[in-house]
């Protein structure tokens, strides 16, 4: 092993994991600006509790699959300019996650209006002026998703063939993007939709506590000032939930990709083993979390 | 050729049992356990499963030669490792996020550690974040579906490239691997996820708390739904891909 | 995740067995009308499209206990082997072989006690055989027409290899579900949800033309520049056209629509 491939693996090792945490950070503030997946279900209830919003009801589809449709898509285009038109690889990720922009953006729009029209018995009325403002917050988020996940798997194909299997794996680019946009999507519904849809969501009542089923629906409608609109929403997120969601997708790629390094530079043994001490720990943070929580909450009074 | 034909079968219909049990390991609270009105990962049934799943496939891919045993437990370890720090992560938002503690309310104390963990539970809610019995169970259940989405993508990579019975539970001598057949291989694998976890998900209405929920019980009859279901898409892994499809 | 509404679909504006015969009397003669110009599968795949989408507004308005889009996904999950089958060995095989085991899974899903909806298997046999007709129509389309050796001569070292087969692959599940979960609500109407499932499938045949261009970059002898260029035009033409009508629809259907302004307060 030559110190230069040896140090030309670790600086792609360290792109792939920075790129991943700007992957699940925008993913999850996209999904924020227009209170995709989870929270939505409230956001959707909210008019037949006679709670009348201008929050964004961005319904697409549940996150894994809206970030794999992205993935998708703009690792396609990205491919038929870059392999089969032979376009420089720069131009081409611009031009992809511009199309892709353009499909995200449909999307939003037809499940806003669709939605608001479907509860007009409610008396939900339609704001345009929501959509218009919305729309650019949604797609630069979106952009610069899809951009982080095709750059991604560009790298992840280039350098398994380049570097004989050391990183990379050899499958084609859309279908990395693709696989790369459906983890994406569960690291954020899972994780970063919890700060809204439990603490942003229902500012307006105390901190501390779970969200008793009685006040589903009755969701925060005032801003700081004026009403509240999902760019407040993203506002407040992008400063706990967001960069937990993209902490969470770097920690996973980098721990995958350790994994993937041990074994190809000893035996896939270690890998293994390395892989079920790293759970070994996590199983005992998270046991230290949790007793560490009881104790400094104390139990529900 | 018959040999390595039922041992396809074996695998995809393992696969499907192996999917089917993770998802019910998996705590899922679905879109209550967003506002922390219930225990569990905050996200769908199919959504999360799949999302653990395909990690363990970036790496059944990268150890495509290796031996079948070897790539289905790296797999599903990957599978684990992505839903044990989401899970960790999920705690974080809660406690920090949230500012409750992780509980539940079906038991008194929690049946691993013993805890007392009722009186942490917000009335009206069914409990918060994920607790160390449904996040053990969740590890587990990750594992499961990881080596079962590695099982169908294995299966379906090395049948296309007409390996023999011994290449196919050993190594498999490949200089180069075959980006066509590995793409075909990675929809295999997403169709038995999409098939397997919704069977699983529409038969306990999308949320569970893992093995300590009640409808745990449901397991055998779902088991024999998945069983068949993958059965009947192993038939049809086998029609496409017969002979190779180079 | 959407809230599901219980109870029957409300009696649709267009009878579903129009669909179901328009579907497929036009989406699998264009499988093989494909050897003409690609432009025709292309063109043929929307009706198909469309026909999921309705049939998944009538499976998940019993409310499935988890979100619309699985119904979608799990569609796609038994189309795509079949369509797959179909464009190795005989297109109307793909559609029985979609029939069959549509069938076979509703029955599975129905006798084990997993989803107890009264029109599950009518309905799961009607979505995998849309889902199965638009994804060969729309992979024959992208890969220069539905021809002998179609599979391993143009689809794996073509649309396989480079990968393209996944953006259509997942927009189709878009296609089917997203009209449905994205019109969700107590004052859903047939007529809107359709004219949006046109605009999405247009987003996919658009897609399908972008991997048809790339196809024509890799090999101009099994597709033309002119004829991929032509489906990324027809994709957008019924994107457009299908948005425009269903934005218009939407805003006509609303309870009130302003450019700005505050709810009333709270009673």
């Amino acid at each position: 092993m030559e110190f230069l491939t040896a140090a030309i693996v670790l600086g792609v090792f360290a792109f792939i994991v920075s790129l991943g945490a700007i992957i699940g950070w925008f993913e999850d503030l996209e999904s924020d600006t227009g209170s995709q997946s989870n929270p939505n279900s409230q956001v959707q209830l909210a008019p037949q509790m006679g709670v009348r919003h201008r929050i964004y009801n961005k319904a697409i589809s549940g996150e894994p699959i809206s970030n794999g449709l992205w993935g998708a898509t703009a690792g396609t285009v990205f491919t038929v300019l870059w392999y089969s038109f032979q376009v420089h690889p720069l131009i081409a990720l611009a031009v992809a996650s511009s199309f892709t922009t353009l499909v995200h953006i449909s999307l939003a729009v037809s499940s806003h209006l669709g939605r608001t029209a479907s509860v007009n018995i409610f008396k939900q009325p339609l704001y345009l002026d929501v959509v218009t403002s919305h729309l650019p917050l949604i797609a630069s988020h979106g952009f610069i998703v899809s951009t982080a996940l095709v750059a991604l798997a560009y790298i992840f194909y280039n350098v398994f063939f380049s570097l004989e299997g050391l990183l990379g794996y050899p499958m084609p680019i859309p279908f990395l993007s693709f696989l790369l946009g459906i983890m994406a999507g569960a690291v954020g519904s899972s994780t970063g939709d919890i700060h809204y849809g439990a603490e942003r969501q229902f500012q307006h009542f105390p901190f501390g506590e779970g969200v008793p089923s009685k006040n589903f629906g009755q969701i925060t409608t005032k801003a700081e000032v004026g009403w509240r609109t999902s760019i407040d929403v993203t506002y407040f997120c992008a400063k706990y939930g967001g960069p937990m969601a993209g902490f969470c997708y770097a920690l996973i790629l980098l721990v995958d990709n350790l994994r993937l390094l041990i074994g190809n530079f000893t035996v896939i043994l270690l890998s293994l083993i390395t892989g079920l001490i790293i759970l070994a720990a996590l199983i005992g943070f998270n046991r230290y979390l949790e007793v560490w929580a009881r104790k400094k909450f104390g139990p529900y009074a | 050729m018959i040999d390595v034909m039922l041992l396809v079968l074996f695998m995809i219909g393992l696969g499907g049992i192996l999917v089917c049990v993770g998802v019910f390991l998996i705590p899922i609270g679905g879109a209550p356990a967003a506002m922390s009105t219930a225990t569990g990962v905050a996200t769908g049934c199919e959504m999360i499963t799949m999302g653990a799943g395909v990690t363990g496939l970036f790496l059944a891919a990268a150890f495509y030669t290796k031996s079948l045993m070897f790539v289905i437990i790296t797999a599903g370890v990957s599978s684990a490792l992505m839903l044990a720090i989401t899970m960790l992560f999920t705690n974080l938002i809660v406690i920090f996020g949230k500012g409750v503690p992780p509980a539940f309310a079906t038991k008194e104390r929690d049946p691993i550690t013993g805890d007392p963990i009722k009186p942490y539970v917000t009335p009206g809610t069914v409990g918060h974040g994920v607790p160390t019995a449904p996040y053990l169970g969740g590890v587990l259940g990750s594992f499961l579906a990881g080596a079962g989405g590695a099982l169908a993508f294995t299966a379906m990579y090395r049948f296309s490239s007409g390996a023999t019975l011994a290449e196919f539970v050993g190594v498999l001598p490949q200089p180069a691997p075959q980006v066509a057949a590995m793409a075909l291989s990675v929809i295999t694998a997403v169709g038995l996820y999409l098939i397997n976890a919704n069977i699983a998900a529409y038969s306990i209405r999308g949320v569970i708390e893992s093995w300590l929920d009640p409808k745990f019980s449901k397991l055998p009859r779902v088991i024999a739904a998945c069983f068949s279901a993958s059965i009947l898409f192993g038939v049809l892994i086998l029609l496409v891909s017969i002979g190779g499809v180079g | 995740m959407g809230h599901v509404t219980k109870g029957a679909p409300k009696k649709p504006t267009i009878n579903p067995k129009y669909l179901a015969i328009i579907g497929v009397a036009v989406g699998l003669p264009g499988v093989y009308l494909g050897k003409f110009s690609p432009l025709i599968p292309a063109a043929l795949a929307v009706p198909a499209l469309v026909w999921a989408a309705d049939a998944i507004r009538r499976i998940a308005g019993y409310g499935l206990g988890t979100g619309v889009p699985s119904i979608g996904n799990l569609a796609i999950g038994m189309g795509v082997l079949t369509a797959l089958v179909g464009l190795r060995y005989e297109p109307a095989l793909g559609v029985a072989l979609a029939a069959l085991w549509g069938i076979m899974y509703g029955v599975i899903i129905g006798r084990l006690k997993i989803l107890e909806i009264p029109v599950f298997t009518r309905c799961i046999t009607e979505l995998s055989v849309g889902a199965s007709v638009g994804l060969m129509a729309l992979l024959s389309a992208a890969a220069g027409g539905y021809t002998v050796d179609f599979f391993q001569g143009r689809l794996m070292p073509m649309i396989f290899l480079t990968g393209f087969v996944v953006a259509v692959f997942w927009a189709t599940s878009m296609t089917i579900f997203h009209p449905f979960n994205a019109c969700l609500g107590p004052g859903e109407k047939q007529t809107r949800t359709l004219k949006l499932a046109v605009g999405v499938a247009g987003i996919d045949v658009t897609l399908a033309g972008i991997s048809a261009l790339g196809v024509a970059g890799l090999n101009p002898s099994i597709m033309t520049l002119e004829a991929a260029v032509g489906i990324i035009f027809l994709g957008a033409a019924v994107w457009i056209g299908g948005y425009y009508a269903f934005i218009k629809a939407a805003i006509k259907e609303s309870a009130s629509v302003m450019w700005t302004g505050f709810p009333e307060a709270k009673k």
